[in-house]
């Protein structure tokens, strides 16, 4: 054994041996669900084999090889986290998943999927506000800055000039239409 | 190198291209020094303005942006205490507590030096060194690309952070979603899952936007915003011409070790900048001290971090293999303009290429111009409240994926994106590989089958030299985490044997 592994293992003496976290087999078991959904994608196409003419794989081939590759190595994750689980004593309940903490995240994933039909709706300008007039004030509100009255005016005055500012950007200098 | 003058005099001699560069450069060091955006961020942000540029502005839009928030990195790190990207990390050292001394001025000076000359020898590498490495490349045939495309991938893979395994299945996963879409030689449709839109393939952009922009959004709100007191003394900027010119040999040898960190792929700015700084702490340990505000140590990190950017290129446009995420965004604004990096871009394309090497130069020089008068402005800018830049960010994200090719799915895609890429970072999964898989899977899939077309079987992979050694020290990095594996599975700690 050399000295820098002895180092390391008179160094581990110190502490307890870390368990694994249960996001560490979700993250597994994400991969191997992945697998299984491309898997039968590619199943469920039957003229994927229509592609394999002479030596030439066709176009089933790389995404089969990939579809297995991270089906077999979420599997692996998995079993080499439950295997350093059964020597530590168990698993760890969580890892830098703070579910508390996902609520203003998810509530961001909700509204940009909101912006995005109203986008179709309502048009460009209009759903930027709808928008962007909250997010100002929740971004405001996260500081731990204080809300007063001139806030009522400030705020949406902001959103509207960030909205515009981006609107004159592309749609004057780059002449993207916008919905 | 003839094409180079016409290129550049008609570059330089463009108002419209001029104030274009100026405010790119200006816009990558305001973003680059915000904390939370990285340069990354802000280059896949910016992406989508130089759709409605020719492939040369665009570059000299884009490589402004990405070299002035390199830049723009070492001034949160030098008043915050924050980096703004992860090669400023190591010039908060020493960039923090001059600055705290009352002498912020002088430590931006001496980064502003240090990134401009690291930057000049980062050029200069890329100038001398892609060509002939262009030249080589040109050997290559389609067994050695697509065994350079998986060598390219597992590295990448490997130095991504977080877990090397993750990493690695992370890198397939983006190779899988590289294949989504009509397949280039049977035009038949993989995991399009009914969607039409998706017979197109994964854009590039929304992705990146999404992954690198929206996710980063998504994260910086889990936690309270804390706004930083940026250290508003700025002082005098300009150091001693002696004191100067005792970190000469500093900046040498730190320009050295960037260029060199910098030409491997997926090494990146932050080992280049804990290489120069480490070398040099060493050289110096019996006569100075680091990390009480030693000009010598905001030079080593400001020069090789700004080496390694002119070195990135190199492997990006010789073989087509981005050397980090920033490089990778890069190829993404090359494959909108209809230009594939690789060897063949030096044959076809010089023109474009000169206007890469100028649109590096142009941007030193104005990194150089712009930053020392405008110091104070930058140091304010850094209280400016986050509300602004967060929601306009947002915005950007929603406004850039749908004007890349006016469609609502991209929108769509860019959100789908951004929200799985958050989860899976909290799942402990690197993201940034599934970009590199993106960017080389299709590269990897055209350049696989076409050698078992030509060459009948994979006996071939094991018959040329560079195929060998390459697939070689592609099985050593995928082994790593086997070994890894291997090594706590039979010989575990003391205290797991004792439980």
């Amino acid at each position: 054994m050399s000295l820098k592994q002895r180092g390391s293992l008179v160094g581990r003496q110190d502490r307890p041996a870390e368990r694994p976290a249960v996001v560490e087999v979700v993250a597994g078991t994400l991969f191997v669900v992945i697998a299984v959904v491309g898997g039968w994608s590619l199943l469920t196409n039957p003229y994927l084999e229509l592609g394999q003419v002479g030596s030439d794989p066709g176009p089933g081939f790389v995404p089969w090889l990939g579809v297995w590759a991270i089906g077999l190595g979420g599997l692996a994750q998995i079993a080499w986290v439950l295997m350093r689980a059964r020597a530590a004593g168990g698993l760890r309940g969580r890892g830098k998943f703070v579910p508390a903490r996902l609520w203003l995240p998810v509530l961001l994933i909700v509204s940009m999927v909101l912006y995005h039909a109203a986008l179709r709706a309502l048009g460009f300008i209009p759903a930027s506000l709808l928008f962007a007039v909250p997010w100002v004030a929740i971004i405001h509100w996260r500081t731990g800055e204080r809300f007063t009255a001139r806030h009522l005016v400030q705020l949406p005055l902001e959103a509207s000039l960030i909205v515009a500012a981006i609107y004159v950007v592309f749609h004057y200098g780059i002449q993207i239409q916008f919905p | 190198m003839t094409e180079f003058l016409p290129v550049a005099l008609q570059l330089l001699t463009d108002p419209g291209t001029l104030a274009l560069a100026c405010l790119a450069t200006f816009l990558g060091i305001v973003l680059g020094a915000l904390p939370g955006i990285s340069s990354t961020m802000t280059l896949a942000v910016l992406l989508p303005f130089s759709f409605s540029m020719s492939p040369g502005v665009g570059m000299v839009f884009l490589i402004g942006a990405f070299y002035g928030s390199v830049y723009g990195g070492s001034v949160s790190a030098i008043l915050l205490n924050i980096p703004g990207t992860p090669g400023s990390m190591v010039t908060q050292l020493d960039g923090y507590p001059l600055a705290r001394r009352g002498e912020a001025g002088k430590a931006l000076t001496y980064a502003l030096l240090a990134s401009t000359f690291g930057g000049i020898v980062g050029l200069t590498a890329l100038v001398v060194f892609a060509p002939t490495l262009a030249r080589a490349a040109f050997a290559f045939q389609s067994p050695e690309y697509a065994v350079l495309m998986i060598f390219g991938l597992s590295m990448l893979a490997y130095a991504s952070p977080g877990s090397t395994f993750l990493g690695i299945l992370a890198g397939v996963l983006g190779l899988l979603l590289g294949t989504v879409g009509l397949d280039m030689i049977t035009n038949l449709s993989r995991f399009d899952f009914g969607v039409s839109h998706l017979q197109a393939g994964i854009n590039l952009i929304p992705f990146a936007v999404g992954i690198f922009g929206f996710a980063e959004i998504l994260r910086l709100l889990e936690q309270p915003i804390v706004v930083e007191k940026a250290a508003t003394r700025i002082g005098s900027v300009w150091p001693k011409f002696t004191e100067v010119i005792r970190t000469w040999a500093t900046a040498v040898r730190s320009a050295i070790a960037g260029v060199i960190v910098g030409i491997i792929p997926a090494a990146g700015s932050a080992i280049a900048v804990s290489m120069s700084y480490a070398q040099e702490k060493k050289l110096y340990e019996k006569t100075e001290k680091f990390g009480n505000g030693n000009p010598r140590g905001i030079v080593a990190a400001e020069t090789g971090n700004n080496a390694a950017v002119g070195a990135a290129l190199i492997p990006l446009l010789t073989l087509g293999i981005p050397g980090d995420t920033m490089t990778a965004v890069l190829v993404g604004a090359l494959l909108i303009h209809g230009l594939q990096p690789g060897p063949k871009l030096f044959t076809d394309h010089p023109d474009f290429v000169a206007a890469i090497y100028l649109a590096l130069a142009l941007t030193i020089l104005l990194t150089f111009l712009l930053a020392l008068p405008l110091m104070r402005i930058f140091a304010r800018l850094l209280s400016a409240p986050p509300r602004f830049l967060y929601v306009g960010v947002l915005v950007l994200c929603v406004t850039g994926s749908f004007a890349v090719q006016n469609a609502l799915f991209d929108v769509l895609l860019m959100i789908f994106f951004g929200g799985a890429g958050y989860f899976m970072l909290k799942l402990g999964i690197p993201t940034s590989p599934i970009m590199f898989g993106l960017v080389l899977g299709p590269l990897l899939e055209e350049n696989l089958r076409r050698t078992l077309i030509v060459y009948g079987d994979w006996a071939v992979f094991f018959q040329r030299p560079v195929t060998i050694g390459m697939l070689a020290v592609t099985a050593v990095v995928l082994m790593l985490p086997l070994v890894d594996i291997a090594r706590h599975r039979f010989w575990p700690s003391p205290v797991a044997r004792h439980d």
